[in-house]
């Protein structure tokens, strides 16, 4: 009889076994959908010095961190159409504050917030243009990527004037700000030639370990919605920001680098315009001339295949071969134009190499790659020194529904 | 309290095969691509794979023969009759240590990973200790019991591994690859040999041939199991160089578990496919554990084959314990590793080569 009580008794052991030493409660999340890092102004949360603070470690700046958070209730209720008492909130709060490391940030604001963020579903991280050109990038994506609550896939952008504004936009058809955000860079077919290809944070990483000068998109808060559209131009060796690249010297960018996804492209025919977009990826070819150090000379071969989207010169196209071709050459040469006025901006006047020549010769000529890789778009900067031809071939596959929407003029 | 038996403690060439996976797929993986790449460039490393992979083939298949010239004989008869009582029961007093070590280090590097990337505030220990009573209450049975089980879960991580490859394919980048064979012909030897590290594990092979009731097919077996992991590495290796190119991936710590944080499907339970992963991934590294535990306590067994199993694992766990909880960080850890490295390279590919080297010189064949 002792025996069976015994093990009765064991019973009571299991009462410890349904434990979970990490349980923390869905509703004790915040959720941290996106976040943006400044460098503080007099006033903000934080910035005031502490007096214990003369024998504290110092970092070389501190930061202003704001995290975006859900509030999951407003989520549900569709809080924008009610405007009734109580609920009547935004689905989403942005809490910022001062700190010297981003960690330390972090944990300052779960001081503040009664759901401690969780970083998980992250999905924008935005760094002002200040904090960019300081040079301290590096330091603020070390956190980002370090932690293991962080993923690879948080999309990556650097924003003209303040960060935290962008996350404060008001969109009118989406919840979230951050959301909306998201949603935007992977709008291919908006504005695709001057809305670059996101970056993601893991690929930034890769970036950041290599001298390659690489680019990260430009976002700009207009009140109720973002812009992004053109690139920062990031140097590799110090990972600096050094300058931005705007509109058609974005498409050139994605002509060079074969990521150009679509588009309009305009082009003048008789005293009238014509526009054209590709489809699907461009294709792209580098032909290189590597026998000569000095003057290393680069053949990129274009090729896109696109349709007519908008025709305002009337044009037979179905009967007239002649002027099809023109059109086709007539693209081309835009093509070509921009890719060059690119080529100039970045050759000459920043010598930066953004391309990708220099992966393209790590990648395929591993050999000269040791001996001009330290210096190729710093120091002697063969970069600069190299001839960049671009040869563009388009071929328009149809002219779109309708052959010509008003009749042709006789002349 | 009167546990499940098992009709007989036999088992065929098809278990063999199954437990020769299992065991070496472990986690080793999660390093590799680091650990390879950091001795080559681009993508060569698949080469050092290749080689280090190929190497374990030859090196399994002459410990099966081995063994398998001695059918149903143990570990400490058959060494006898080649080199001696004494010498044979030194070598499987340390050839059990070796095991329990190899135990240790499991528990402990999936303690490590799943505080990183799972438990933030549970501390080291007790997940360590969960997973090593877990791994006893599987021990206690039988060893039949383990493959049964390890014929029952190995479908289910390759599934999941292919799944987490496949899913990668997205983000791959082909010119990460490149360039191709500009690695010297030294590092694809370094590589080779980390490589190695990474396909030990077959040496319970040594103890479990006794086991098996078809000797002659066990080579064969053997060869098939260990040519799972090396595709499995050789696949592995090529995504994680694609997707990551060669520069990041020698910065990360486990590249292995980053590329199953790159993948992200819609839908809120798939956006993090890691826990799913990684959920899984514990699975075979259970039966790695187990297997190692399993074969220490038969070879312990052979030489005192008075004391009772039960009391023998209960008296080994935890040994096995502190020999894991001993290396206070990360790099001890790796240190560890690599010693276990080394002594698995005696008990898996000197050993058996010379053992093997006496037994056909003076012509000895076990009595089938």
């Amino acid at each position: 009889m002792p025996k069976t009580l015994w093990k009765y008794s064991l019973l009571i052991l299991v009462v410890f076994l349904g434990g979970c030493w990490d349980r923390v409660e869905i509703e004790e999340r915040g959720f941290v959908v996106g976040a943006a890092v400044d460098f503080p102004k007099e006033g903000d949360e934080g910035n005031e010095m502490e007096e214990d603070a003369a024998n504290k470690p110092h970092g070389k700046h501190r930061y202003l961190l704001t995290l975006q958070l859900v509030v999951p209730g407003s989520m549900s209720q569709g809080a924008k159409t009610g405007g009734g008492a109580g609920s009547g909130g935004d689905a989403y709060y942005n809490i910022s504050s001062v700190g010297d490391t981003m960690f330390q940030t972090d944990r300052q604001l779960a001081n503040r917030v009664s759901r401690s963020p969780f970083f998980p579903h992250m999905k924008i991280l935005i760094i002002s243009e200040e904090v960019a050109r300081s040079g301290h990038l590096p330091d603020i994506m070390d956190f980002f990527l370090r932690d293991s609550e962080m993923r690879r896939g948080v999309k990556v952008m650097i924003s003209k004037g303040e960060a935290r504004e962008v996350l404060g936009v008001k969109p009118v058809n989406e919840k979230l700000p951050a959301m909306y955000i998201d949603s935007v860079t992977e709008n291919e077919r908006s504005s695709s030639a001057t809305l670059p290809d996101p970056l993601r944070i893991g690929d930034l990483n890769e970036k950041l370990l290599t001298r390659e000068s690489f680019i990260i998109p430009r976002i700009k808060s207009a009140g109720k919605e973002v812009k992004i559209g053109g690139v920062a131009v990031f140097e590799g060796e110090e990972n600096k920001m050094v300058e931005w690249l705007g509109g058609e010297e974005v498409m050139g960018l994605a002509i060079l680098k074969g990521t150009l996804k679509g588009g309009a492209i305009n082009i003048n025919v008789g005293d009238n315009l014509v526009s054209y977009e590709t489809k699907g990826d461009i294709k792209r070819k580098i032909k290189a001339d590597i026998s000569d150090k000095e003057n290393m000379k680069f053949i990129f071969t274009i090729e896109s295949e696109g349709i007519i989207t908008e025709s305002m010169e009337t044009i037979d196209y179905l009967n007239d071969p002649a002027k099809w071709v023109l059109v086709q050459n007539r693209v081309a040469d835009e093509m070509k134009r921009m890719a060059e006025k690119t080529i100039r901006k970045l050759q000459k006047e920043m010598k930066l190499d953004v391309i990708g020549l220099s992966t393209y010769l790590a990648q395929n000529y591993p050999e000269l790659w040791k001996s001009v890789g330290k210096d190729w778009d710093h120091g002697e900067n063969y970069f600069s020194k190299a001839t960049l031809h671009v040869k563009a071939r388009v071929i328009v596959r149809n002219p779109g529904t309708v052959n010509q929407t008003e009749p042709l003029q006789e002349d | 309290m009167k546990s499940f038996e098992y009709g007989d403690e036999e088992i065929g060439s098809r278990e063999i095969l199954y437990a020769v996976s299992s065991m070496v797929i472990g986690v080793g993986i999660f390093g590799l691509p680091r650990t390879v790449g950091s001795v080559t460039k681009g993508s060569d490393g698949w080469v050092s794979i290749l080689l280090g992979g190929v190497l374990a083939l030859f090196f399994a298949w002459l410990v099966a023969k081995l063994a398998s010239r001695f059918p149903r004989q143990t570990f400490l008869q058959y060494t006898t009759t080649l080199v001696s009582k004494p010498v044979a029961i030194f070598l499987t007093i340390l050839l059990a240590f070796h095991l329990m070590q190899f135990t240790a280090y499991e528990m402990r590097t999936v303690a490590n990973i799943s505080k990183v990337y799972l438990f933030d505030r549970t501390p080291v220990e007790v997940i360590a200790l969960l997973f090593l009573l877990v791994v006893t209450y599987g021990v206690a049975c039988s060893s039949v019991g383990l493959f049964r089980l390890n014929l029952l879960f190995l479908p289910i991580v390759l599934l999941i591994a292919i799944l987490l490859l496949i899913m990668n394919i997205g983000y791959f980048e082909p010119g990460n690859l490149k360039p191709v064979f500009s690695t010297k012909w030294t590092g694809y030897f370094q590589g080779a040999r980390e490589t190695l590290f990474a396909f030990l594990g077959f040496e319970i092979l040594l103890v479990y041939i006794a086991m098996t009731n078809q000797p002659e097919k066990t080579p064969k077996a053997v060869m098939i199991g260990m040519s799972i992991p090396l595709l499995l590495y050789l696949f592995v290796f090529i995504i994680v160089v694609g997707v990551f190119g060669h520069t990041a991936m020698i910065q990360l710590t486990d590249p292995t578990i980053e590329i199953a944080k790159e993948v992200e499907v819609p839908g809120e339970f798939f956006e993090r496919f890691e826990s799913l992963f990684f959920t899984i991934w514990i699975m075979t590294i259970f039966n790695t554990s187990a297997l190692a535990f399993d074969a220490s306590v038969l070879a312990f067994r052979s030489v005192f084959p008075k004391i009772k199993r039960v009391w023998l694992i209960f008296f080994l766990a935890p040994i096995i314990y502190l020999f894991g909880m001993m290396p206070p960080n990360l790099i001890r850890v790796y240190e560890v590793g690599n010693w276990l490295g080394f002594s698995g390279f005696i008990f898996a590919i000197l050993m058996p080569t010379i053992l093997f080297g006496i037994a056909k010189l003076r012509g000895i064949k076990g009595n089938a």
